[in-house]
C-alpha cells in the first residue's frame, strides 16, 4: 500500500502548494484524486515519484511510504526500477521524434531483458490502434493515440503501481471511454492504479476509492459510490447543481459542511 | 568607516614615501631594459630569460661593471608591439636616467618603427634590438637616421641576399630560377620585400608567387595551392618565429604539395625548435642564422655559455638551447657596451652609445675570432645552415659570411 | 579547371574534419542545451592525450588511438560531472557561460602543463596521397577526411541503431519525460559528453597531424561556430553539411578571392555565409524550426 502522510510541498522555497496531504492507495485497487486546476494534484504525483527537484520543488514535511520504505528520500529512477512505481505525466508524455515502437523500447530501457520484444507485442495487443502506427513518429499521433502510447510505455516498465495524471485531458468522450475501459481491465489483472482526474464522471466509474483535493488540502474522501452521491461532489464536480439557482449568495462553497482545520 | 579610510590613506602615504626614501641612498645600479617574448602568439622563449639571468649572475660574480651592479629588467612582451611599447614607456618613466642606460632585448620591428622618434630624438637611449629590420638598419635607414638603434646580425634583406646568391649558385638549369615567397602580414614580415625584389631582379631570379600567411593561421593549404600553380623552383619564407603554430603547419603543407622545392628561411626560422616542430617535414630545409649552435663546443663563446650553465646547475632542454645562446649574446653585448663606456669614464646614455659605435669586438670569440666594428650598428656575420631532422640540428653548409662583403 | 578542382576537394577534406568537430557540439547542445565554448580546448586535450600514448609512450597507433579517445571520453565525462551536472534544471544560458569559463581554465591549464611551444605530431600512416595529373591531395589531408567520416558514421550508427542511442535521443528531447520512465538522465548526459568529447578529440588529432600540436590549436575550434550555426545547432546531418560548406567556401575564397589583395578574407567568409544563411533560415539549414508563442 502506498501511503502519503501529512505531505507539505513547497516550490522555489516560497510557494506552498500542498498543505499536509494524507491519503492511501490500497494494493490492487483504483484510487482517484479529484480536483480543479491548481489544486495540487500534479504536485502530489511528482512528490510521490521523486520528480520535484526538476521543477524546483521540495518536500518540507511529511512522508511517502510504500509499505515501510520512505519513497520521498529516493530518486526517481530508483522508484521506477526498484519499487515499480511509474508516473505517466500529464499531457501525454511521449517522445515526439521517436516512432511509436522506439518509444516503447526507450521506456523499457531501464529494465531491458529478453522479454522486451514480447512485452512490446503485449502492449500492441492491448492498444490495437498502435499496431498500424508502429513506425510513425509519435509527434504525429492524435491525442488519443498518444495517450494510449504513453500508457503503453508506462506498462513497459512493468509497474506494480501506475499513476496517471489526467489521462482524459483533451480527449473525445469515445476515446475516454475506451481508455478507461483499458484502465479497468489493467486493474482487474492486478495493477494498482492511482488516477488523478478532473473528469469525475469517468474517474469515479472505474475507481474504488476517491479523494477530493482543493487548494492543497484533501477536503473529501470515501468509497467512490459515496462520492458519486455526495451533494458537494455533484454540485462542484459532476455539474448537477439545481438548475434554478439564481443567486450567487447561495453559491457559497461547501456551506453545508463545517470543518475544523 | 571614516577611521578605516584614514587608516588606509596613512598606509598608502607611508608606502609611497617609504619606497621613495629607500631608493635615495642607494648606490648606482646600471639597468638594462630587456623586453623579451616569454609568451604570446610568437611562442614562449624561456631560454632567453635564463640567458639574461645567468649573465647577470656571471657579471655579479665578476664584480659588476667598475663596481656598479648590473641588472637586466627582463619583462614579457608577449611578442606584441603594444605590450612592448607599454613596457618600454613604463621602464623609461620609472627608472632614473643615470641608471637605465641601455635597452637590449627583443624590440620587435613594429616597436622600432613606432618608437623611432621617441628613442632617437627625445629620450636618446641606445637600444639593441633583435629585429634585423631593413627599414631601420638597411640602406635607407642606418646610423644616420636611427643613431640609437643597434642590432645583432645582418638585416633581413642582407640575409635574403645571401639566400638569393645561394640559389643562384645552386640553380643548375638554363632558365632563370623561379622563386616563391611566403611572408607574414606584419612589419617584421613585410620588411625586406621591396629590397628582395630589387635584388632578385639584379640576379636574374624570377619571383613567381607571393603569399601572405597570418601568424595565427592554422591552415595554409590555399596559399600553398596557389604557389603550386606557379611551379616555383625555390621557396623563401620570412616573418615567422619557431614558436608559432603556423610554422610546422607551413612546413608540412609545403612539403606535401611542393615535394621537390627547397625551402629557405631567414634567421628566426632557422632554429632547432623549427626542426623539432616540423618533424620529418623539416628535414633538409635551409636557413640563414647569425648565431652559433649549441653543439659547436669548439667555439669559445659556446664554451663560456656551457660553463656558465653548468655552474648554475641549469639543465637546458635542447628546445631552449638556441634561445639561451641568444640571451647570452644579447646580455654580453649589453655588458660589453657598459664595460667600454665605463673604461672611457662615461656611463651615461650618450656614453654607452658612443661606446657601442666605437667598439671593435670579437664577441668572446663567437665568429672564429674575427673582430669587427659596430659602426654600421649591425653585426654582419651569418652562416647558411641545412636542417637535419634526424639529428634535430642545423649543420652549417657555408663558413661565416660577412654580409657586407658578400653583397657588394 | 584543375585549380578549381584542387581547391574544391581540398576544402571538402578539411570540411569533413570541421563536420566531426561540429558533431561534438551538436550532441552537447541537443542533450544539455548548452553551447560548448571550450571546444578548442577539448581538441587540444584530446590531441595531447593521444600524443602521450603514441609519441611519448610509443604505443602503436592502433592501440594508442582507441585508448587516447577513451581517455578523452573520460575527460569529457569528468568535465560534465564537475561542471554541468550541478546545473540540471537551471537555464541553459548558465551552462553556456560555464563553458566560457571552462575554456579559460583549460587553456591556462594546458599552457601550464605542456607549455605553448608546438609538439611534433606526425602520424606514420600508410601513404594515401592521391595524385591525378596536376592535382595532388597529400596523405595527411586524405586521412583527415577518411578518419573524420569514419568517426562521424560510427557515432551516427551508435545513436540511430542501438538502444543506448535511442535513450540518448529520448533524453535529449525531454529530460523530465525520460525521468518518468526510469531513465537516469544524469547518466545519459555523461554518455553524451563522453561521446562528444571523443568526436572533438578525434578532430583535434586529425587537425594536429596537418601541422603540430600546441595550445594554439584551440583556435581551430572557433571554426566550429559557423559550422554548427549554418547547419543548425540541433541537427546532426547539419553538422556535416555545415562543415563541408565552410571548408569549401574557405578553400575557394583563399584560391580565388584572396589573390585580389583581401588577405585573410577566408577567415571571415564563413561568418558572412552564416549571416546570409540566418537571414533565410534563422535556425540554420537543418535546424528544427521552433514555433514560439510570444
Amino acid at each position: 500500500m502506498l501511503r502519503v502522510e501529512n505531505l507539505r510541498v513547497v516550490y522555489q522555497e516560497v510557494i506552498s502548494v500542498l498543505h499536509g496531504v494524507s491519503l492511501k492507495v490500497p494494493d490492487g485497487e483504483v484510487t482517484v484524486l479529484l480536483g480543479a486546476n491548481g489544486a495540487g494534484k500534479t504536485t502530489l504525483l511528482r512528490a510521490i515519484c521523486g520528480l520535484l527537484p526538476v521543477y524546483d520543488g521540495k518536500i518540507i514535511e511529511g512522508s511517502v511510504l510504500l509499505e515501510d520504505t520512505p519513497l520521498h528520500r529516493l530518486d526517481s529512477s530508483t522508484i521506477v526500477k526498484r519499487y515499480r512505481t511509474t508516473y505517466v505525466m500529464e499531457d501525454r508524455p511521449v517522445f515526439w521524434y521517436l516512432t511509436a515502437e522506439e518509444n516503447l523500447k526507450a521506456a523499457a530501457f531501464s529494465r531491458w531483458n529478453r522479454e522486451v520484444p514480447a512485452d512490446i507485442e503485449k502492449v500492441m495487443a492491448l492498444f490495437p490502434k498502435l499496431v498500424s502506427l508502429r513506425n510513425t513518429k509519435a509527434g504525429y499521433l492524435s491525442g488519443g493515440e498518444q495517450q494510449m502510447l504513453a500508457v503503453g510505455m508506462a506498462l513497459m516498465t512493468k509497474p506494480k503501481i501506475l499513476m496517471l495524471d489526467e489521462p482524459s485531458l483533451g480527449l473525445a468522450p469515445l476515446i475516454v471511454r475506451e481508455l478507461f475501459g483499458i484502465i479497468r481491465s489493467l486493474n482487474q489483472e492486478g495493477l494498482t492504479i492511482f488516477l488523478v482526474e478532473q473528469n469525475a464522471h469517468a474517474a469515479l466509474s472505474v475507481a474504488h476509492t476517491g479523494y477530493v483535493i482543493e487548494n492543497g488540502r484533501i477536503v473529501l474522501d470515501g468509497p467512490s459510490g459515496e462520492l458519486i452521491t455526495n451533494q458537494d461532489v455533484r454540485e462542484f464536480y459532476l455539474g448537477t447543481a439545481r438548475v434554478d439557482q439564481k443567486r450567487f449568495l447561495e453559491a457559497k462553497r461547501y456551506k453545508r459542511r463545517k470543518r475544523w482545520l | 568607516m571614516k577611521r578605516s579610510y584614514w587608516g588606509l590613506m596613512i598606509l598608502i602615504c607611508t608606502f609611497i614615501l617609504g619606497t621613495a626614501g629607500l631608493s635615495w641612498g642607494k648606490s648606482k645600479t646600471l639597468k638594462i631594459g630587456a623586453p623579451i617574448p616569454l609568451g604570446g602568439v610568437g611562442g614562449a622563449y624561456v631560454g632567453l630569460g635564463w640567458g639574461y639571468n645567468d649573465c647577470q649572475a656571471y657579471l655579479a660574480e665578476k664584480g659588476g661593471i667598475k663596481g656598479n651592479k648590473v641588472t637586466y629588467l627582463v619583462e614579457d612582451n608577449r611578442w606584441d608591439v603594444t605590450t612592448e611599447i607599454a613596457i618600454i614607456n613604463r621602464q623609461l618613466s620609472m627608472e632614473p636616467k643615470e641608471e637605465l642606460v641601455l635597452f637590449c632585448g627583443n624590440l620587435i620591428t613594429g616597436t622600432l618603427k613606432a618608437l623611432s622618434e621617441k628613442i632617437n630624438k627625445e629620450v636618446r637611449i641606445p637600444s639593441i634590438a633583435l629585429s634585423f629590420s631593413v627599414e631601420m638598419f638597411g640602406k635607407q635607414g642606418g646610423p644616420s637616421k636611427y643613431p640609437y638603434y643597434f642590432t645583432t646580425g645582418p638585416d633581413y634583406s642582407q640575409q635574403i641576399g645571401l639566400l638569393l646568391r645561394y640559389i643562384k649558385k645552386d640553380h643548375k638549369k638554363d632558365a632563370p630560377a623561379k622563386l616563391a615567397v611566403v611572408y607574414s602580414p606584419t612589419e617584421y614580415g613585410r620588411d625586406p620585400l621591396a629590397d628582395m625584389k630589387e635584388d632578385a631582379a639584379k640576379l636574374g631570379i624570377k619571383i613567381v608567387a607571393e603569399e601572405e600567411v597570418a601568424v595565427t593561421a592554422s591552415d595554409v593549404s590555399t596559399q600553398i595551392i596557389n604557389i603550386r600553380k606557379a611551379q616555383p623552383d625555390y621557396l623563401i619564407w620570412h616573418g615567422f618565429l619557431p614558436g608559432m603554430l603556423v610554422a610546422p603547419v607551413f612546413l608540412k603543407t609545403a612539403r606535401q604539395y611542393l615535394p621537390k622545392v627547397p625551402i629557405l628561411g631567414t634567421d628566426f626560422q632557422t632554429s632547432p625548435t623549427m626542426v623539432a616542430a616540423g618533424g620529418p617535414a623539416a628535414d633538409g630545409i635551409i636557413g640563414v642564422n647569425t648565431r652559433v649552435q649549441w653543439h659547436e663546443t669548439g667555439n669559445p663563446f659556446i664554451r663560456l655559455v656551457h660553463e656558465q650553465a653548468a655552474k648554475r646547475e641549469r639543465k637546458i632542454p635542447w628546445a631552449e638551447q638556441s634561445y639561451y645562446i641568444l640571451g647570452w649574446t644579447m646580455a654580453l653585448l649589453g655588458a660589453h657596451a657598459l664595460d667600454v663606456a665605463a673604461a672611457a669614464g662615461d656611463l651615461s646614455r650618450e656614453g654607452v652609445k658612443k661606446a657601442l659605435e666605437n667598439s671593435v669586438w670579437d664577441f668572446n670569440g663567437m665568429y672564429d675570432g674575427r673582430k669587427f666594428s659596430y659602426k654600421s650598428h649591425k653585426v654582419p656575420m651569418a652562416r647558411i645552415y641545412r636542417a637535419s631532422a634526424a639529428k634535430k640540428e642545423w649543420d652549417p653548409i657555408t663558413p661565416w659570411l660577412d654580409a657586407d662583403e658578400e653583397l657588394k | 579547371m584543375d585549380f578549381f578542382l584542387q581547391s574544391f576537394f581540398s576544402g571538402m577534406l578539411t570540411g569533413l574534419s570541421y563536420g566531426l568537430l561540429g558533431l561534438g557540439l551538436v550532441l552537447i547542445f541537443r542533450a544539455s542545451e548548452a553551447f560548448n565554448f571550450a571546444v578548442g580546448e577539448f581538441m587540444v586535450v584530446g590531441g595531447f592525450l593521444f600524443y602521450i600514448l603514441h609519441f611519448s609512450w610509443h604505443l602503436p597507433f592502433l592501440i594508442a588511438l582507441p585508448m587516447g579517445l577513451l581517455a578523452a571520453a573520460v575527460f569529457g565525462a569528468i568535465v560534465e560531472r564537475t561542471t554541468i551536472k550541478s546545473l540540471m534544471g537551471r537555464p541553459a544560458l548558465s551552462m553556456t557561460i560555464i563553458t566560457l569559463g571552462l575554456s579559460n581554465i583549460l587553456s591556462g591549464g594546458i599552457q601550464a602543463t605542456a607549455g605553448s611551444n608546438p609538439y611534433t605530431f606526425s602520424l606514420d600512416l600508410p601513404d594515401l596521397t592521391v595524385e591525378a595529373g596536376t592535382l595532388i591531395y597529400p596523405s595527411p589531408q586524405v586521412w583527415a577526411g577518411i578518419l573524420s567520416l569514419a568517426f562521424f558514421s560510427l557515432v551516427i550508427l551508435f545513436i540511430y541503431r542501438t538502444r543506448w542511442g535511442l535513450v540518448i535521443q529520448a533524453t535529449s528531447e525531454s529530460q523530465p519525460k525520460a525521468l518518468c520512465f526510469g531513465i537516469n538522465p544524469q547518466f545519459v548526459l555523461l554518455l553524451v559528453w563522453a561521446i562528444a568529447t571523443v568526436c572533438i578529440g578525434a578532430s583535434g588529432i586529425v587537425v594536429a597531424n596537418l601541422g603540430a600540436l600546441s595550445a594554439q590549436t584551440s583556435l581551430v575550434g572557433l571554426r566550429a561556430i559557423p559550422v554548427v550555426l549554418i547547419g543548425g545547432l540541433d541537427s546532426i546531418p547539419g553538422a556535416l553539411v555545415g562543415g563541408l560548406i565552410v571548408g569549401v567556401v574557405e578553400a575557394l575564397t583563399g584560391a580565388y578571392v584572396e589573390p585580389f589583395g583581401l588577405i585573410g578574407f577566408k577567415e571571415v567568409v564563413p561568418y558572412l555565409v552564416l549571416l546570409i544563411t540566418l537571414f533565410i533560415r534563422p535556425y540554420g539549414l537543418f535546424g528544427t524550426v521552433r514555433i514560439e508563442r510570444v
